[in-house]
C-alpha cells in the first residue's frame, strides 16, 4: 500500500486548471519533497490530498483511502500545516501545541507530555511561555511545525515549512522531520523551494510545473537524468563563449558541464574573473527541467 | 470521550484570546452598565425593567452575529480552517468550541445586569427569560452573519461587515426603545426585523407586555431562523470545496 497515491489528479477554478494532471505514488515512512516554481500547483495538490479541495478530475488516496469518498478516514490519518498559516498572536508555543493536539483528540495530559517533548526537540524551551506575537518568525514557524509533527499522524503534509527560518533553524526543522519518520513512522510530504536542503532529507522528489509532474524519483535517480555532472559559476565573462545552457545573473552566469575537463576548457575559453565548480544538486535538476533555458 | 477533548481543544484555543485581551470583556461590562444607567435616567423603573432582559438577549445576538462570525472569518483567512479540516475535528465540534471559548464576552453583561435586576426588585424571572431567548438570538445572529461572511470570496476585514450589521439591527430599529413610538403601519412592518421580533418576545415573556401580536413575532423569528440556517448551510463547507 502506498501512503499517498495520486492518479491524473486535477483541479479547475472556473476555466483555469491550477493542477492539470498529477500522478505519483509515495511509499510509507518516507519523506517526499514536492518542488516547483510559484504557481506550479504544489499547494493546490496538497489541498486536494488534505481534503480541503475536491479534485476536478482523477483521484487520490491517502493510506489507501479515497480523498473524496472516504474523506473522514483520510482526515483521521493526516496532519497539515498550510502555507502562510496566520498563527494567532495571543498564545504561547506550549499552549499552541497542547490545544492543537487536543483538537485532534489527544487528552490534555497526553497533549502536555507531547508538547514538552517537541518544545525540547525544536529548541523552543526558552520561549515556550512567551506569546507567539513576541517571537521571531523562525520561532513561530518552529512552533507550528512542532504542533503538526507532534500529532503522530500517519501522513504529515507541510506546505513550505522552512519559510522564514534562518539556516540553523531550518536544519533543526529538517532534523525533526527526519526524526518523525524514523521514530513515529510517519510519511512526510513537504513543499519547498530550498532544494539543497530538501536533498538532505528527501527519499523521493516530485517536480511539478504548470500543474503537471515534470519529473519524479529518488534524488539519486533524478541527479542522473540531467546530462551534466558539474555546476559552474563564472564571473565577468562574455556570454558568447558559453556552449551549454546557462542562467544569466548579470555579473555572474551559472552553466553546467559534463565533466571536469569540459569545465577547465570553459575557463580557458571564457577567461572569467572568478570561477567555481561543484557537483550538480537537485537544484540543478530543478533548473534544468523547469528553469530558465538558453 | 475524544470528541470532548476536541471541543475543549477548540475552546481553550479561542479562550487564550479572551485570557490575554481581557480589556474587551471590561468594555462589554462598561457598555452594559451604561445602558442600564441610560435606561433608568431616561425612563426610570418602567424602562429599565424591559431594557435589562432585552439587552441581555441583544448581547447574545451581537455575540453570534459579530464575534462568532468574526472568529470563523478569521479562521478562514488565517487558514486555521484548513489545519482543522485535515483532522478528526467535525464542523459541529468546531462551532461548539468557538462559542464556548468566546463565552466570557456574553457572560459579562449577564453578570453586570443580574445584580442590578435584583437590586431593582425586577425578579430573577426577568433574567431567566432573557437567558432562555438568548440562545435563539445567538444562533440567529450567527446564522445571518455567517450566511453573509461565508459568501465573500476574499474576506479581509470581517468586522467591517459584522459591526455595521450589529449596529443596524440593535440600535437603529425599535429594540432598546419602545416599538410604540413608531407610527402604526411601521410597527407591524418592523416585526420583519429579527431583533425587533426577538425583543417583542423577550418583553412579553419577562414583563408581560408587547406592542404587536406575539404570534407575529414568533412567526417572524421562526422564518428568519429557517431562512438564515438554509442560507448558511448552503455556503458552509468543511473541506472538499468544489
Amino acid at each position: 500500500m502506498y501512503a499517498i497515491e495520486a492518479v491524473e489528479l486535477g483541479k479547475r477554478f472556473g476555466g483555469f486548471w491550477a493542477v492539470k494532471s498529477v500522478t505519483f505514488s509515495i511509499r510509507e515512512r518516507c519523506i517526499v519533497v514536492l518542488a516547483g516554481p510559484n504557481g506550479a500547483g504544489k499547494t493546490t495538490t496538497v489541498r486536494m490530498l488534505t481534503t480541503v479541495f475536491k479534485p476536478s478530475k482523477g483521484f487520490a488516496r491517502v493510506m489507501g483511502f479515497d480523498v473524496v469518498k472516504e474523506f473522514k478516514e483520510v482526515r483521521k490519518r493526516i496532519a497539515y500545516l498550510p502555507q502562510d498559516y496566520g498563527s494567532p498572536g495571543d498564545i504561547t508555543p506550549f499552549e499552541f501545541i497542547i490545544y492543537t493536539l487536543m483538537m485532534r483528540g489527544f487528552s490534555y495530559f497526553d497533549a502536555r507530555k507531547e508538547a514538552r517533548k517537541w518544545i525540547e526537540l525544536l529548541g523552543l524551551e526558552k520561549v515556550a511561555k512567551n506569546t507567539l506575537r513576541v517571537l521571531s518568525g523562525g520561532e513561530r514557524r518552529k512552533t507550528l511545525v512542532a504542533a503538526t509533527l507532534a500529532s503522530n499522524a500517519d501522513v504529515v503534509l507541510l506546505d513550505e515549512p522552512t519559510t522564514g527560518l534562518d539556516v540553523e533553524a531550518r536544519y533543526m526543522v529538517l532534523k525533526a522531520i527526519k526524526d518523525s519518520t524514523k521514530i513515529l513512522g510517519s510519511t512526510v510530504m513537504l513543499t519547498t523551494h530550498m532544494l539543497e536542503e530538501g536533498q538532505l532529507v528527501a527519499d523521493y522528489v516530485v517536480f511539478i510545473n504548470s500543474g503537471e509532474v515534470v519529473a519524479r524519483g529518488e534524488p539519486e535517480e533524478l541527479l542522473v537524468t540531467v546530462p551534466y555532472r558539474y555546476r559552474v559559476i563564472l564571473e565577468g565573462i562574455s556570454k558568447k563563449c558559453l556552449r551549454n545552457r546557462y542562467i544569466d545573473l548579470g555579473e555572474k552566469v551559472i552553466t553546467w558541464t559534463r565533466n571536469e575537463e569540459e569545465a577547465r576548457q570553459l575557463a580557458d575559453v571564457c577567461r572569467p574573473s572568478s570561477f567555481l565548480v561543484r557537483d550538480v544538486t537537485l537544484e540543478d535538476v530543478y533548473l534544468y527541467i523547469v528553469g530558465e533555458k538558453r | 470521550m475524544k470528541f470532548l477533548w476536541r471541543i475543549l481543544g477548540v475552546t481553550l484555543f479561542n479562550f487564550t484570546f479572551v485570557k490575554r485581551q481581557w480589556m474587551w470583556i471590561a468594555q462589554e461590562a462598561m457598555f452594559a452598565i451604561s445602558i442600564a444607567m441610560l435606561a433608568y435616567g431616561w425612563g426610570g423603573y418602567a424602562v429599565i425593567r424591559s431594557t435589562i432582559p432585552v439587552y441581555i438577549m441583544i448581547s447574545a445576538w451581537g455575540f453570534g452575529a459579530n464575534l462568532v462570525a468574526q472568529t470563523v472569518g478569521y479562521d478562514r483567512i488565517s487558514r486555521e480552517w484548513e489545519r482543522m479540516i485535515a483532522s478528526r475535528l467535525t464542523v459541529f465540534e468546531y462551532f461548539i468550541g468557538v462559542v464556548l471559548g468566546t463565552t466570557p464576552f456574553i457572560l459579562s453583561p449577564i453578570a453586570i445586569l443580574t445584580p442590578i435586576a435584583i437590586a431593582l426588585d425586577l425578579g430573577l424571572k426577568t433574567i431567566a427569560i432573557a437567558l432562555l431567548v438568548s440562545p435563539i438570538a445567538m444562533a440567529l445572529g450567527a446564522f445571518l452573519s455567517l450566511a453573509i461572511v461565508l459568501r465573500i470570496k476574499n474576506p479581509m476585514n470581517i468586522s467591517a461587515i459584522t459591526n455595521p450589521l450589529v449596529i443596524a439591527t440593535t440600535f437603529l430599529p425599535p429594540v432598546l426603545y419602545p416599538l410604540a413610538i413608531l407610527p402604526e403601519p411601521l410597527r407591524i412592518a418592523s416585526i420583519a426585523i429579527p431583533t425587533v421580533a426577538l425583543a417583542e418576545i423577550t418583553r412579553f415573556m419577562s414583563i408581560g407586555t408587547c406592542t404587536t401580536s406575539l404570534e407575529l413575532s414568533i412567526a417572524s423569528t421562526a422564518i428568519w431562523l429557517i431562512a438564515t440556517a438554509i442560507a448558511m448551510i448552503k455556503v458552509l463547507r468543511w473541506g472538499l470545496e468544489p
